[in-house]
């Protein structure tokens, strides 16, 4: 039935072409690379947060407008996060933290607006940018600490002999992160907007196909779907929490690699 | 349903990247089925360790209240084999 479902939000199609890489010049050779509705999110998404930020924040009065005190509690909190969990040396990575931390979140609250699309509901995001972190961590971790950075896989403490067994156990452990890390998030958002649409698919169907009765019985599922939304806007913003608490956490694995 | 979430995903996604490494090794050194089978125990390894350190985590941001009945303490236990 048309309208019901539950898959189709997640369609990704093309809004205009950009330009081809390779291919020989006719009509569908080579990898054509074009504006996505997706692309049109994250670029909507950081539009919002930039002139959020640069209104609320062009005052810069002592005692802060509401807009203004908004900014600010937003800085406090991340900031917060970060020190208690990275420590002072983590907060040269308060730009990436608080960047990831407002982008998830900017993104999940655009998704709940009907009719938008979820950038986050889409694996190949979430996985870029928890790569991102992934790489961050250890490409610090080499340069700051250089070899010392190894012994994040060797826990202190441990007789020689376990090494070999413990060491590879680690070494998967932490490659693990990155896919955690995604699949998280994605899974969160993409499971939510689902229900949400299956139990608002019901009520159409239950109208269509029973009538009078339909109507008084779409209540139900109605009500579900009410109930859904506040869940998803509450699982919105702890999964963009959960995301940033995380990132501070392989961050300060980078700057003190010892257990 | 967060924490549940949190858990169950450092838990699977441990085993997955365990099996696609033994796959990869399998793959390379043509050793099919070692690799995927030792380094899928690995992950599985690897994920129980990832549970243990979150669920250390969330028990140290949030401890018991004091007071309350955690179950004999472990000399309690010794003593009663003895």
């Amino acid at each position: 039935m048309a309208g019901t479902d539950p898959i189709h939000q997640f369609v990704i199609y093309d809004i205009f072409e950009l330009f081809t890489v390779g291919g020989d010049g006719t009509e569908g050779s080579g990898t054509t690379f074009a504006f996505t509705n997706s692309a049109l999110f994250m670029v909507l998404t950081v539009a919002t947060i930039a002139l959020f930020l640069l209104l609320t924040t062009s005052g810069k009065k002592l005692v802060p407008t509401r807009a203004q005190l908004t900014a600010e509690l937003l800085y406090e909190f991340v900031a917060g996060m970060v020190r208690s969990s990275a420590g002072t040396a983590g907060m040269k990575f308060f730009p990436l933290v608080f960047s990831l931390f407002t982008f998830i979140f900017a993104a999940n609250m655009f998704g709940m607006v009907p009719y938008f699309f979820t950038v986050t509901s889409h694996i190949i995001i979430t996985f870029a940018l928890s790569m991102l972190v992934f790489l961050t961590v250890i490409i610090y971790g080499f340069v700051k600490n250089g070899p010392k950075f190894l012994k994040l896989f060797v826990p202190a403490g441990v007789p020689g002999y376990i090494l070999p067994i413990v060491t590879p156990i680690e070494v998967i452990s932490f490659l693990s992160r990155p896919i955690s890390l995604s699949v998280r998030l994605f899974g969160n958002i993409l499971a939510g907007h689902i229900t949400l649409k299956v139990f608002t698919g019901f009520a159409v169907m239950m109208i269509a196909g029973l009538g009078a009765f339909g109507w008084a019985a779409a209540i139900l599922p109605m009500l579900m779907a009410i109930a859904l939304t506040g869940l998803e806007f509450l699982v919105g913003a702890v999964q963009a929490y959960v995301f940033a608490v995380l990132t501070c956490m392989y961050l300060n694995d980078a700057i003190h690699p010892s257990h | 349903m967060a924490r549940g979430m949190r858990i169950g995903t450092e838990f699977i996604a441990a085993v997955l990247v365990g099996a696609g490494l033994g796959y990869l090794i399998d793959l390379g050194l043509g050793t099919s089925p070692w690799g995927l089978l030792i380094l899928l125990l690995m992950g599985f390894a690897a994920g129980i360790l990832n549970v243990i350190r979150v669920v250390a985590e969330m028990n140290a941001v949030s401890p018991a209240p004091k007071g309350a009945d955690l179950g004999p303490e472990a000399e309690d236990e010794e003593r009663i084999e003895n």
